[in-house]
Order: structure tokens, then C-alpha cells, then sequence
């Protein structure tokens, strides 16, 4: 009885990676993607290593305000040319492309000036040898994220490049 | 409770010598101390040279991952983590069925490692981003059975009771400002202390050594975070914060009374440092931050005071159960913090230079206590 549950007990982590593997393999098989312009910088994680902090920067309109709640909100991204816009619609309403903010751990931050609506930021991992480049990008042009939309709503950010 | 027992005989050489020269003893008998203290000896530098070895290698693992090498594929990066952790698990299922105890031991070390790793690389992957400690409640929840149904040592037992400690410190820490539920989540990490020692008294079928880390990082983790939370009668506590902090405390509290009810039932943590060591941090932390309070220098002496009677009531309690170490942490504790009194009663020199004195005061009288309590004991 003890040998089977050591047993199970090792097999606990192997299983769950694995099924975390193909869970996530399967949304981003399924995923559209999206180009959205940025504006970041670059942090470090101890455990997750080198990361681009950045805000999207997507046109919202509607209740932004609601967004900062612990319930969050979806967003429905429509494209515009150059630009992406984020309209805040209610969880039954009908969109393409919807983006559920709480699931994508997307971040809301109040903004700064009068009338400035919230900050929506994200954070994308990337190597310790592309770091200092991405940086030196960030600082000196306009940038965009490639993300993955999950038919589920996660927005899953893949790289970052030069907008 | 060997650690907090004693150091061990660094010196036993040296003063049986001096024991025989005074003639203490004759030299036969130095020669059987010499020979019973050798069978009893137990290679704790060695221990903790080995564990800090695989620390060492544990740290390393995950660093080397986190550098997120994007020049290997993700599918291999992900194969060959996964490869490893089996490799590793079957290598500590071998070494363990074949007794090879300290083999196995490493091995499940570097088990719970690369599942931090593999987490790590998890989320790298598929950007799984998210604050830290959700990364290290994942630890605690994969890696933890792991330790706790195959660790025999105290490697293992301390390395399970630095995951049960970690994780939720940091998530109590980070969501300190949100209300509701998350009271009680951050009340489950404060009880994490006595919930250690509870699962140690709990959990008999667990190897000694493994229980005894558990006890023991137990003991240090909740008068050492009792200690830091004295320090809050140094700010201001309004009714509200007092009211949540109130909420808070009531899963520590419980898990406090439920270690000291098992503890009744065994006798490897003494009667007269039962209360002290399980109910003294809890009892000691909620009265820093459950009652309002004004910083002023009145709060901040009853700080002192409280501090002091915790670790005094330890220290009665130590010297009680023969725990010499405990006993002289403790009595550390209070002369270092009657030390500092001047702190408290800053505010001009004559005020600093009075605290100084009373602070000396309190010291000789603490020394004496000491002497009191030692010559009682040696009498006994």
C-alpha cells in the first residue's frame, strides 16, 4: 500500500506536465493570431528567468473601469488598419475574437492622467541571450506582440518584434 | 529534538582533558566518555556540507532553466525535462529499494528540484505568467507528496517543510490587500509553523529524522516569524486592519490547539514546552496585530514586554525539558531585544542614554536569572 502510493506520488508531477503539455499545445493548435502594438520594458524573474513587462497598447472603449475588478472582463478585439481595437462586452455578447482578461492574466492597472482609461499589461518570458536586444528595441521603436487567442479567450502572448 | 538540544561534543576532547587534570575524573573514565560520545556522534557538518551541496545543485537547475534557452526547440526542452524527472524517479525507486538510504535520498532531492524546474519551463513555454508564488503552491502540490511519502532524513524533511513554508508565505505576502477569502488563505499560511509540527506528531509513519526536520523547522519558522510580527507594535494598527488580522488568526489558532492536543499523545515534544512553543507564537503575533493600536512609545514597550514574555516563557520551558540550545537562543532573543530597548524610548539623548541604562539594568538582572537557573539545576 505504501509502495503504490510512493508510487503514484512520483507519478503525480510526470502526469500532471504532461497533461499541462497537451492541454496547452492543443489551445495554441486551435489559436488565431494576433498582432498588437506595445509599450514595455525588461524585468527578471527568479525562477522564470528574463521577462518584457509591457501594457498593450489597443484602443479600449466601453466600461474599462469594470475590468479592474477581481471578476475582470472580456474584451472583443476587432482590427483597424494598424491599430487593434478593445471594446469591454458583457459575457454572453456575440464576438470573433474574445479575449477573457482574468484567464489571460492580464494585468489592469489604473491610469495615470484625468480620463485616462485602465493600462492592461502582460509579461512575455524570453531568453537570457535575446534580452538585452529586446530592450534596446523597446527603447528605441514601436514594438508589437504576437499572440495566440485560445478558442477559450486566453491571450497567449509568443514573441515580440519590431512593429 | 537533537538540533535543538544541543551543538554536540565540539570540545569534549579539551575539557575531559581539563576534567582529569583537575581530577574531576581519572582517565579510564575520560577514555569510556571518549568512546561512548565517538558511538554517539553524528557527522552533522558532513550532513550539512551534503545538503548544501544539493542546494547547491537545486539552485542551479533552476537558474539554468530560467536562462530559457531559445536556441533548443520547445518540444525537446519539454521531452528532455520530463526524460529526466522519470530518470530520476526510477533512479530513486532503485536506490531506495536496494537500502541505499543517502543515494535514494539525493535522488528524491533532485526529484523535487527538476518538478520546480519543469514548472519553470512550463511556464517559459507556454507563457504562463502569474505572480511566483503560484508557481511554488504548484511545487508544494506536485512535489510535495513526493517528499512526504518517500523522504527518511531530515534532507528531505527540511527540503518538504521549505516548499509548505515558501509558497504560501509569498502568496500571504503578495495578496495582503485583498479582503474575503483570501483572510483565510493567508491565515492557512501562518498556521503552515504549527501545521509542520502537527503533521510531525501526526504522521508516525514517517521516518524519525524526516519528522524531526519537520518539528524543527516548525519551532524555528513560528517564533521566528512571532518575533518579526512584534515589530508591528512599532506602526499603527486601525480597528479595521485588527478586525482582518482577527480573521486571519483563527486558522492558526485552530491548527495550534490541534498540534497541542497530538502532542498530549506523544511524548517527543515535552509538556512544559508544548504551550510555550505552539500557542506562544500565535498568542504573541495576534496581540502585535489583532488589537488596535497607535505607534507610540507605550505600544512599543508592550511590544518589548511581549516579546520578552514569549521568549521567556520559552526559555522556563527549555530549561524545563533540558533543551540547553533552545534555552540559550532564548535567552539570546531577550538579551538582544532588552538591548535595543533604547530604540523605543529614542527621542533625545537624555531619553536614549536612560533606555541604554535601563536597557544594562535589565541585562545584569537577566544574567543573574540565568546564573539562578543554572545552579538550581545543577542542584537538582
Amino acid at each position: 500500500m505504501k509502495r503504490w502510493g510512493l508510487l503514484l506520488a512520483l507519478l503525480l508531477p510526470l502526469v500532471w506536465l504532461g497533461a499541462s503539455i497537451v492541454r496547452n499545445q492543443a489551445a495554441l493548435d486551435e489559436a488565431k493570431e494576433w498582432r498588437i502594438p506595445i509599450a514595455g520594458y525588461d524585468p527578471r524573474d527568479p525562477l522564470r528567468g528574463r521577462y518584457i513587462q509591457f501594457a498593450y497598447a489597443w484602443d479600449v472603449t466601453g466600461a474599462a473601469a469594470a475590468c479592474d475588478r477581481p471578476e475582470g472582463c472580456m474584451l472583443c478585439l476587432t482590427r483597424d488598419e494598424e491599430r487593434v481595437r478593445a471594446e469591454v462586452v458583457s459575457p454572453d455578447a456575440i464576438c470573433e475574437a474574445r479575449v477573457d482578461v482574468r484567464q489571460s492574466r492580464i494585468g489592469v492597472r489604473p491610469g495615470f492622467g484625468d480620463g485616462e482609461g485602465p493600462q492592461f499589461t502582460s509579461r512575455l518570458f524570453v531568453s537570457e541571450t535575446s534580452a538585452p536586444e529586446l530592450e534596446r528595441q523597446l527603447q528605441a521603436g514601436p514594438m508589437l506582440v504576437v499572440a495566440a487567442l485560445a478558442p477559450d479567450g486566453r491571450l497567449i502572448n509568443r514573441r515580440i518584434e519590431p512593429g | 529534538m537533537e538540533g535543538l538540544r544541543h551543538w554536540g561534543g565540539m570540545s569534549i576532547d579539551r575539557k575531559l582533558d581539563d576534567w582529569v587534570e583537575a581530577g574531576v575524573i581519572d582517565a579510564a573514565a575520560a577514555g569510556r566518555i571518549r568512546m561512548f560520545e565517538a558511538a554517539q556522534a553524528r557527522p552533522v557538518a558532513r550532513w550539512a556540507l551534503a545538503g548544501l551541496g544539493m542546494l547547491a545543485v537545486a539552485l542551479g537547475i533552476v537558474l539554468v532553466i530560467s536562462a530559457n534557452w531559445d536556441r533548443i526547440g520547445d518540444s525537446f526542452k519539454l521531452g528532455a525535462q520530463l526524460a529526466l524527472l522519470a530518470g530520476v524517479g526510477a533512479a530513486f525507486w532503485w536506490a531506495r529499494g536496494g537500502g541505499r538510504v543517502w543515494l535514494a535520498e539525493g535522488l528524491l532531492f533532485l526529484f523535487a528540484a527538476l518538478v520546480l524546474g519543469g514548472i519553470a519551463l512550463h511556464a517559459q513555454v507556454f507563457q504562463l505568467t502569474g505572480p511566483i508564488w503560484e508557481a511554488l503552491l504548484w511545487w508544494l502540490v506536485l512535489a510535495g507528496p513526493a517528499l512526504l511519502s518517500g523522504g527518511e532524513t531530515r534532507l528531505t524533511g527540511l527540503a518538504f517543510a521549505a516548499l509548505a513554508l515558501l509558497g504560501p508565505t509569498l502568496m500571504a505576502a503578495d495578496t495582503v490587500a485583498a479582503g474575503g477569502a483570501w483572510r483565510l488563505a493567508q491565515g492557512a499560511a501562518m498556521a503552515v509553523p504549527a501545521g509542520l509540527i502537527a503533521v510531525s506528531l501526526l504522521a508516525g509513519w514517517l521516518a524519525p529524522g524526516f519528522r524531526l526536520a519537520l518539528r524543527e523547522a516548525g519551532i524555528v519558522a513560528g517564533l521566528g516569524a512571532a518575533s518579526i510580527a512584534h515589530f508591528a507594535w512599532a506602526s499603527n494598527i486601525t480597528p479595521v486592519q485588527a478586525a482582518d488580522n482577527a480573521v486571519r488568526f483563527v486558522v492558526p489558532a485552530g491548527v495550534a490547539l490541534v498540534a497541542i492536543l497530538l502532542a498530549r499523545r506523544s511524548d517527543e515534544l515535552p509538556r512544559p514546552l508544548r504551550l510555550p512553543l505552539l500557542l506562544g507564537p500565535v498568542l504573541a503575533a495576534a496581540l502585535a496585530l489583532a488589537i488596535p493600536h497607535a505607534d507610540h512609545t507605550a505600544s512599543r514597550l508592550i511590544g518589548v514586554v511581549v516579546f520578552v514574555g514569549l521568549w521567556g516563557w520559552v526559555a522556563q520551558g527549555a530549561a524545563a525539558a533540558g533543551w540547553s540550545t533552545l534555552f540559550a537562543v532564548a535567552i539570546a532573543a531577550i538579551g538582544l531585544r532588552i538591548f535595543i530597548i533604547y530604540l523605543e524610548l529614542f527621542g533625545s539623548l537624555a531619553a536614549t542614554g536612560g533606555g541604554l541604562m535601563l536597557g544594562g539594568g535589565l541585562l545584569v538582572a537577566l544574567s543573574w536569572a540565568w546564573h539562578r537557573i543554572v545552579t538550581r539545576r545543577a542542584g537538582a
